[in-house]
């Protein structure tokens, strides 16, 4: 199938009303939670997941896609008119979109980031169109020792790019492998860790753990802070669009962000959050005049807030192309995938091409009507901002344990949220990232799996991962990563700034 | 943060010696061709030498000015201690009163002795929450909620 065939296929599915239906919802909720700070879209996703049961695979992953980078364009508004920011991946944006705003110009900054978001996000998506398909016809090759060694390569990845100490995020990736080994083991049938406890056989869910670190957590730790009060920006927004000059001024940083933030999103542990981080320093770094930088320069809005959407567009192409979720979004969209029967992976593309295709179209329109919802309408955004918290966290309480409930019935999930909501509370407090732990999760029983196969192939030898040219170049490349704790420089810089919980 | 990370550590280290003294009961299988038990053993001695060597380098780390402030007089930590306490009472309530009675009861105490508002903003509140969440929920959504022993 030819790409035009597969992009009017794609449309096909896309432009069926249901499914632009579920588009708009998507994008909508995103931009919703992405304006409320203290929930981001892994929380969200986890709770609306037993929600899209009801739905078509396609609609579901779409709805659900949608809230991901919806997420991404509505964070921005936030930082600029609360200097809080209502998503990690835009706290950078608070630097010096709130400076803009305070100089009474909240509404280029406002502009600038939703034309930026949506660049960038339809480069990512143009960019996932053609990179896709030919990776995947590379990973259909993979056998268990290459998908072995390129999840090595994948925790590795994430540790390295962990935002505080290494040491800490190696840690919590092996708690998260401890925990993705409880239940019943899949080749024995022999029960680990589960102390006669009849739930437990199935494993603790991943949406539980989410839903209590992601979402629970945050509102503890809200409500020790402050109780979330907050000051709005009064000014009133006269013009969203900026001017001739701040076009000029945004330009590179726009291209610069959406090139980096994609290349950075394709990276586990990378994604969205990292992107806007290394925009922020590349644009400073790059800048004639870097001593605007804080004090309101619209290339420190432009930049991250591209880098972001691109970083979001460029985590779908581990995930469609290798089955291999490289942040805890993605771990959740794969199990929206297992859930309805499909196996993301390199033969998604052939085997449920409409899905393929249908999700990838959808989000260049999704980025249409991102566009529109955040630039006319921003006024609504900014009423919602006016909701108080004390009214606010016991409904974000709610919809999380009814979230974990209703993803199997069962009360159990519920204690495990509730559970995970308090660790995530201390985690969050003690500096131990949570994103590494997520992933160990899921990454746990498909390395495991991977790892018996290859042995059985090879006769129980562990040459096997050394003797294939690609499974040896990904053991190779994460020794190194592991051994040279080198850019440290740069890395540095960031360590400070950036939050615990991405 | 010294001292967070060295409790942390110890944390991680009690962690690791359950997986690690779980794992020896279970068919450990050999190198070349490994059993259920083999990969929870080593991610557990791995776990546990990382937590020791956290420790061992927390303690010969300076202090570092940048303390966290962690269940001291500051912020409303008694708060966050008192939601957690509510939501697993919640829980264990919800299988006896119901998903519609306990909701209730916690929305009040979360709307109005951890948010404190006024006392009958709490209750309409509450109300309405209670009621559109089961609308949204159990009549469009058709999620399953728990009935309670009163089936209501």
């Amino acid at each position: 199938m030819g790409y035009l065939d597969s992009i009017i296929l794609g449309f096909s599915v896309c432009l069926q009303p249901i499914n632009l239906l579920y588009c708009f919802i998507g994008v909508f909720v995103g931009t919703l939670i992405g304006v409320l700070p203290g929930v981001g879209p892994v929380a969200t996703i986890s709770m609306l997941l037993p929600a899209t049961f009801k739905m078509t695979p396609v609609g579901a992953i779409i709805m659900l896609a949608g809230i991901y980078y919806g997420a991404m364009y509505g964070g921005s508004t936030t930082s600029i008119l609360v200097n809080i920011p209502g998503e990690t991946a835009s706290v950078v944006t608070c630097l010096d979109g709130y400076q803009m705003a305070r100089k009474g110009r909240a509404g280029p900054a406002l502009g600038i980031a939703a034309f930026g978001s949506f660049i960038a996000g339809t480069f990512s998506v143009l960019a996932l169109t053609f990179m896709a398909p030919p990776l995947a016809t590379i990973a259909i090759r993979f056998g268990p020792p290459e998908y072995f060694s390129l999840m090595v390569l994948g925790l590795t990845l994430l540790i390295y790019l962990a935002h505080g100490s290494m040491l800490k995020a190696l840690m919590m990736s092996c708690v998260g492998l401890l925990l993705s080994f409880i239940g019943l083991d899949n080749m024995s049938g022999y029960e680990r860790f589960t102390y006669g406890i009849a739930t437990l056989e199935d494993g603790i869910g991943l949406v539980p753990v989410a839903v209590g670190i992601f979402g629970l957590g945050e509102v503890l730790s809200n409500i020790e802070e402050s109780m979330g009060k907050r000051e709005i920006f009064h000014a009133k927004i006269t013009s969203l669009l900026p001017n001739w000059q701040d076009w000029k001024d945004s330009a590179l940083p726009i291209a610069r962000g959406s090139v980096f933030g994609f290349i950075l999103g394709i990276l586990p542990g990378g994604g969205h959050v990292l992107a806007s981080f290394a925009s922020y320093a590349i644009e400073k770094r790059f800048s004639r005049h870097p001593e605007k930088f804080g004090q309101g320069a619209i290339e420190g809005v432009a930049g991250p807030e591209s880098a972001n959407n691109a970083g979001a567009g460029g985590q779908f192409i581990p995930l469609l192309t290798l089955g291999i979720p490289a942040s805890p979004v993605m771990a959740l969209m794969l199990g929206a995938l297992v859930i309805f029967g499909l196996q993301p992976g390199p033969l998604l593309m052939t085997r449920s091409p409409d899905l393929f295709w249908g999700v990838i179209i959808s989000m260049y329109i999704g980025n249409i009507m991102l566009l529109v919802l955040n630039l006319p309408l921003i006024g609504l955004w900014v009423h919602v901002l006016r909701i108080p918290y004390p009214i606010l966290f016991p409904l974000i309480v709610l919809f999380c344990l009814i979230g974990a409930y209703s993803i199997s019935n069962n009360i159990f999930d519920v204690f495990i949220t509730v559970l995970f909501g308090i660790i995530g509370y201390l985690m969050k407090k003690v500096r131990f990232e949570a994103a590494p732990m997520l992933l160990g999760m899921v990454l746990g029983l498909m390395m495991e799996d991977a790892l018996r196969q290859s042995l059985i192939m090879s006769g129980g030898s562990f040459s096997i991962f050394l003797n294939r040219p690609l499974s040896a170049g990904f053991i190779v490349a994460a020794i190194i990563l592991l051994a040279i704790p080198a850019v440290r420089g740069g890395k540095k810089l960031l360590v400070d700034k950036i939050p615990e919980d991405a | 943060m010294k001292r967070f990370d060295k409790i942390g550590s110890l944390l991680c280290l009690v962690v690791a010696a359950v997986a690690i003294w779980q794992s020896v009961t279970i068919p450990m299988g050999r190198i070349g061709k490994p059993g259920p038990g083999f990969l929870p053993f080593w991610v557990g001695v791995i776990l546990a030498l990382l937590s020791v060597i956290l420790w061992i380098e927390a303690s010969i780390r300076k202090p570092s000015p940048d303390q966290v402030r962690f269940l001291s007089g500051e912020g409303k930590w008694q708060y966050v201690i008192f939601t957690g306490i509510a939501l697993l009472v919640y829980t264990a309530l919800m299988e006896i009163l119901g998903f519609r009675i306990s909701t209730f009861l916690v929305l009040i105490f979360l709307f109005w002795f951890i948010g404190k508002l006024k006392w009958w903003v709490s209750l309409t509140g509450a109300l309405v929450v209670t009621v559109g969440t089961h609308l949204i929920f159990k009549v469009v959504l058709k999620v399953q909620l728990p009935m309670g022993l009163f089936r209501f």
